[in-house]
């Protein structure tokens, strides 16, 4: 644990020395690759995102942005077992039922604004960063049979670091904790409120678990900073 | 030139990655998720349950030659019994008195039948006589029984004692002096066309429940599962329903809308296999029903007890739900490949705790016709 503190202040010494670098009033943009892997009972597998931020520094030390980013994962087939039956059961032969996992593949558009706090640095500048935002999840429309959306509110939080490479560009590593507020299981489900989810052999198939109204999902990204005008700004 | 190297290389991998989310995993029929299952309905059978008649002796006290005073109690889907006696009583109509008749002559008729070369059914009787008895354990659902008696019988049955209910219970041991708490057949001179009553099949006690609220009964009122007419053609109070579904190695039952079982009884699960004829060949025990999904609490003690209170109501006196779930892991006999071959009915009885558990009884109160696809021909 010491060496750990000893590492922390060490870095907060090497970059509070050399934080002149960052300016005042003062634009960025960062587009980002990596993963969103949301919480078990979210029923959704680690995907993909996209972003793009737009920063706007109001000193060395803080800033706001925007944030926009494009999610793309698929869910959990196991969770959405449902069944087509075939035949009747009521006549002679009964009827036969094809048990299905029902997958789909589920984009999900992230916007959200935040404010951040950082330690500038000469070529390191750890920040952390929260904020709101309001997701929009847009379930397949091949597996639904029609365009079915769901928009709520969304709670951000994280941290990262940007390397600088030159004056005017850098790369930035951060983890977020993205919460979607007013989760629905329910929604990723096809065959929600149909009787093709009545499964009489619940021992057999993995139940999922119980399901929430919030989920946390753990973004981990990896960012091209650009600065327009330069480290220095306009200033 | 590191950072460099580190941000080609994240930039790499973050692309590999949202290439691979981007693949699709929507589900399609030619996709099934493990085994495919086969259901079908259980669906209520005809008359199986006890039933009878009873004709009473034309006086209600004694006529001036009691021996004649004639009772013939006429029975058939009884249950062979292995730890009780299946003993007749006579009781005045509000039952502040019973007797016991102890002298019974018991006509057994069993009927066989066989497949003859045209292919018709060939039924052949076999009748056997006992006399002076006090009581019979045989049972079947091939035999139906004429016991006769007399008041004159019955110890005890003073000349001035109304006959008004003949009242067969199961006695586990030595008879006291009323029946014990297995009181299942009975019928009521009050109900008797022409001195003749059909039997019913409950739990007997001195008053009658409004017939609009037969399954309701308060303390003291009789609680009737199933009626009999005066030609001895019982039928079930309530209709119930469900459905066998076999998946692989195992087979569910879910069903519904069951009366409790009468004191002494309990509900199980057998299923049926089949000769390459498509004859009967053997039975295969299920088990005691239980609740469904995910209690499967045993229902046997729903006799007297509320075991599950969510799926048992004690007014109206129904098990809401029931449900069963076997593996033939556990089953040898239907471990076959595939499993459940040459299996073809799926029944539901109702069964005398007093009989012997895991054979099967008469008393099938709901069947299904398991589909080609498991049975295997």
């Amino acid at each position: 644990m010491s060496r750990l503190l000893r590492a922390v202040a060490l870095l907060a010494v090497s970059t509070t020395a050399l934080s002149a670098q960052v300016q005042n009033k003062q634009f960025a943009v960062v587009t980002r690759l990596g993963s969103i892997s949301p919480e078990r009972s979210a029923s959704m597998n680690t995907g993909g995102v996209i972003g793009l931020d737009t920063e706007y520094s109001l000193n060395k030390w803080f800033g706001i942005g925007t944030s926009v980013d494009v999610m793309r994962s698929n869910t959990r087939r196991e969770d959405f077992v449902a069944r087509l039956r075939y035949g009747n059961a009521g006549v002679g032969g009964g009827d036969s039922v094809y048990y299905q996992a029902l997958g789909q593949p589920i984009n999900t558009l992230h916007i959200s604004a935040f404010g951040l706090v950082r330690l500038p640095g000469k070529k390191l500048s750890p920040f952390l960063l929260g904020g709101v935002g309001n997701y929009t999840m847009i379930t397949d429309v091949q597996v639904n049979g029609k365009d079915r959306r769901k928009n709520e509110m969304s709670l951000v939080g994280g941290a990262g670091v940007w390397f600088k490479l030159s004056d005017r560009v850098g790369v930035q590593l951060d983890a977020r904790a993205v919460q979607m507020r007013n989760y629905s299981r329910a929604f990723l489900n096809p065959a929600a409120g149909r009787v093709e989810l009545n499964n009489p052999f619940p021992e057999d198939f993995p139940a999922p678990p119980a399901a929430k109204n919030t989920a946390l999902n753990t973004m981990f990204t990896l960012g091209f900073r650009y600065l327009p005008g330069g480290v220095g700004g306009s200033n | 030139m590191a950072s460099m190297r580190l941000f080609r290389i994240g930039a790499i991998s973050a692309a590999v990655l949202i290439a691979s989310a981007c693949e699709d995993t929507r589900s399609t029929t030619l996709e099934p998720y493990g085994d495919l299952g086969f259901g079908t309905l259980l669906v209520r059978t005809a008359t199986n349950l006890p039933r009878g008649f009873v004709n009473f002796p034309a006086a209600i006290v004694a006529s001036a030659n009691p021996a004649a005073d004639s009772v013939i109690v006429t029975l058939s889907g009884l249950d062979s019994l292995t730890t009780g006696t299946y003993t007749v009583w006579f009781a005045n109509d509000s039952a502040t008195k019973f007797v016991r008749a102890t002298a019974l002559d018991i006509r057994t008729t069993r009927v066989d039948s066989t497949i003859n070369a045209a292919g018709d059914p060939i039924f052949t009787p076999t009748v056997t006589n006992v006399t002076g008895v006090t009581g019979f354990r045989s049972g079947g659902p091939n035999r139906t029984f004429r016991v006769a008696t007399s008041r004159a019988t019955a110890t005890g049955m003073l000349a001035t004692d109304s006959l008004n209910v003949v009242l067969v219970s199961i006695e586990g041991a030595t008879p006291g002096a009323a029946p014990g708490e297995v009181r299942s057949l009975w019928a009521r001179r009050s109900q008797a066309t022409a001195n003749n009553a059909g039997i019913r099949f409950g739990t007997f006690a001195p008053r009658v429940p409004l017939a609009a609220n037969a399954g309701s009964p308060t303390a003291g009122q009789e609680y009737v599962v199933a009626t009999s007419s005066t030609a001895g053609v019982g039928s079930m109070t309530i209709v119930p329903r469900g459905r066998v579904e076999v998946r692989g190695k195992i087979l569910i039952a879910n069903d519904s809308n069951y009366l409790r079982p009468p004191v002494g009884y309990y509900y199980n699960l057998f299923a049926i296999k089949l000769d390459t004829t498509g004859r009967f060949n053997g039975t295969v025990y299920l088990g005691r029903r239980q609740t469904p999904y995910p209690l499967r609490i045993s229902l046997y003690e729903a006799d007297k007890t509320n075991p599950a209170p969510d799926f048992v109501f004690d007014t109206p006196r129904v098990i809401f739900a029931m449900g069963t779930r076997v593996s033939t892991d556990t089953i040898a006999a239907a471990n076959t490949t595939p499993a459940w071959l040459n299996y073809g009915f799926v029944r539901v009885n109702l069964q005398a705790k007093a009989s012997q558990e895991g054979v099967m009884g008469p008393n099938t109160v709901l069947e299904a016709t398991l589909p080609k696809s498991v049975r295997g021909r």
